[in-house]
């Protein structure tokens, strides 16, 4: 049920972030063909694609669709149901630590943005985009530990 | 010890980015610096100006390849090629080149062209073991032209122009297709071609009219001065947004592209969360100046720059059937680049001598990952397909060779 709603806002924020992506650069290229520009369009889009790559990354985790080394994974996939579901939850679990650390990582530097940003793209504070990374991360980690709670239900 | 644990973890199946990330994380924490150092490389990424393409040049070859432009294309290159001796395989090349281009070689190809392809070709006479081998060789043929997507994530690492290397990759591709093409028509039975006839072409054409103007739209927005790279992306992909909805009638508007958009951008999120988590981790390794000891190791052992690209090809081929196609670009490009630069080897030559190498190593075992999308599309054994495919990944590494003792082919419409 969670893990659902999870996966249908990250979809929801997905098509959101595509449908922003096109229309901005559309009007981007638009409006340089009449001879005017947002400078903000380019950066927002930049920034746009980021959001994307979170909530895209949060559905890949319920695809499993994420890129890994192909080494042990596919002749893992002739081993049995329970080895397969131990070495899906530990690794699951090692994701979720990882990223849970980078999304503290990314909150000391919104943290210093905070302290020592400036006022950036359409007036607001720089930390203010820089915040897309402790939350992508965040979100990240707890989409994992999800994955490590519903592993048998998925496995089978 | 903590590097050996997470290189136990990815061997395992850890996710790419995670496995990058825990190192970066490592390195800088052993290094006493600030863990938001990590994350303040990570930010860099958000002003690299063609990050944008990836996502939305993706979209669009998506949209393509869920359309039912492939059965048209195929129409069309059945009319153009299948009286040429072998014709009816070149056209399964030649359509394959043009979907991985647009799609960025994720195995889309496959699973778009592969249901299609192999009854015509079994059809034309090709026994099933070619047939299954050339579909998978395929697979990733078209990934050194453009607007492909490992070539955009090679700029934007290498901090490359990138559109002069989908100038240099545009004869090294031609190269691979006429090698494949000319396998084909050798294995081909005299029978199996069919007449050409000016009726059908021009039947072919009117049907396929609204995907033609495509590769125009986008090398002739970005050679003739018109568009950036990022810009020909968003026009194609609202060009192919109303060929799909609009004017062919193929997808609706509202069930299909939002399903299509949510597959590709996933596919998008996991290729830049692995860009976005190598940035801190490549910072390191250039701040430690990595790559310049693995070169001053290296030039102990290799003098000159033939022997240098002779060993890359073999070290880039374990790489390109160990890693996928992005993770490679994204962890050894910048460990090569300061090597390549002191054994002189043009920048656009060796984007391109990479980029085929990783090519080849879609179809190399034990892991290629086309061996594995081609055993689930027919349901055949992956052994099947090691056997079927090893035919072609000798030609393929016969024109590698070419490739890369020929800088030339890459380097001709560059200097011209």
């Amino acid at each position: 049920m969670i893990t659902r709603a999870f996966d249908q806002s990250a979809r929801a924020v997905l098509l959101a972030s595509l449908v922003g992506m096109l229309g901005l650069s559309l009007l981007g290229i638009v409006l340089r063909w009449t001879g005017s520009s947002l400078m903000w369009i380019d950066p927002v889009v930049r920034h746009l694609v980021i959001v994307a790559a979170f909530a895209g990354g949060i559905l890949a985790v319920g695809k499993k669709s994420h890129i890994r080394i192909d080494l042990l994974s596919k002749p893992m996939e002739f081993a049995p149901p329970a080895m397969r579901i131990l070495v899906e939850r530990i690794l699951s679990l090692v994701t979720a630590l990882v990223t849970a650390a980078l999304a503290w990582s990314a909150w000391l530097f919104y943290l210093s943005e905070k302290e020592y940003g400036s006022a950036g793209l359409l007036g607001l504070h720089s930390s203010s985009l820089v915040i897309i990374f402790p939350l992508g991360w965040g979100l990240l980690a707890l989409r994992w530990l999800l994955a490590l709670m519903t592993a048998n239900k998925a496995e089978a | 010890m903590l590097y050996g644990l997470i290189g136990f973890f990815a061997i395992w199946g850890l996710p790419v980015y995670a496995m990058m990330g825990a190192v970066a994380l490592v390195a800088f924490f052993g290094a006493d610096i600030e863990l938001s150092a990590v994350t303040v490389e990570m930010y860099r990424l958000t002003s690299t100006p063609t990050l944008v393409s990836i996502p939305i040049f993706t979209f669009a070859g998506y949209l393509m390849a869920e359309s039912k432009s492939p059965e048209r294309l195929l129409r069309l290159a059945a009319a153009l090629l299948g009286w040429l001796p072998g014709g009816v395989a070149l056209m399964g090349i030649v359509l394959c080149a043009f979907f991985t281009a647009f799609t960025g070689a994720s195995g889309v190809t496959i699973i778009a062209l592969g249901g299609l392809l192999m009854p015509i070709l079994l059809k034309e006479g090709y026994s099933e073991k070619f047939a299954l081998g050339l579909i998978t060789t395929c697979g990733s043929l078209g990934l050194l032209f453009p607007p492909s997507l490992p070539i955009i994530l090679y700029g934007i690492i290498a901090k490359v122009d990138i559109d002069k290397i989908f100038l240099a990759g545009i004869f090294p591709g031609i190269l691979l297709i006429v090698v494949l093409g000319a396998w084909s028509a050798l294995n081909g039975k005299p029978s199996s071609r069919q007449a050409f006839s000016w009726q059908e072409l021009k039947s072919a054409v009117w049907t396929s009219r609204w995907e033609l103007p495509l590769p125009v739209l986008v090398l002739g927005g970005i050679y003739g001065g018109f568009t950036t790279t990022t810009e020909a992306a968003t026009l194609s992909a609202v060009y192919v947004l109303i060929m799909v909805c609009v004017l062919y009638r193929d997808l609706s508007f509202w069930k299909d592209v939002p399903r299509v958009g949510v597959e590709s951008l996933t596919l998008v999120g996991a290729i830049v969360l692995i860009l976005c988590s190598a940035m801190g981790l490549t910072s390191f390794l250039v701040d430690n100046e990595v790559p310049m000891k693995i070169l001053a190791t290296m030039r102990e052992l290799i003098t000159d720059k033939w022997l240098f690209l002779l060993v890359l090809n073999i070290f880039l081929l374990v790489v390109g059937c160990l890693m996928d196609i992005f993770s490679a670009i994204i962890v050894v490009v910048p460990l090569i680049l300061p090597m390549a630069a002191e054994f002189g080897v043009d920048p656009f030559h060796l984007a391109i001598v990479f980029l085929t190498n990783l090519e080849i190593g879609y179809i190399t075992p034990p892991v290629g990952i086309n061996l594995f999308i081609s055993s689930f599309r027919f349901q055949r054994p992956v052994t099947e397909l090691y056997l079927a495919s090893f035919p072609f990944l000798l030609l393929l590494l016969g024109a590698l060779l070419v490739i890369t003792y020929v800088p030339w082919l890459a380097l001709f419409l560059l200097s011209s």
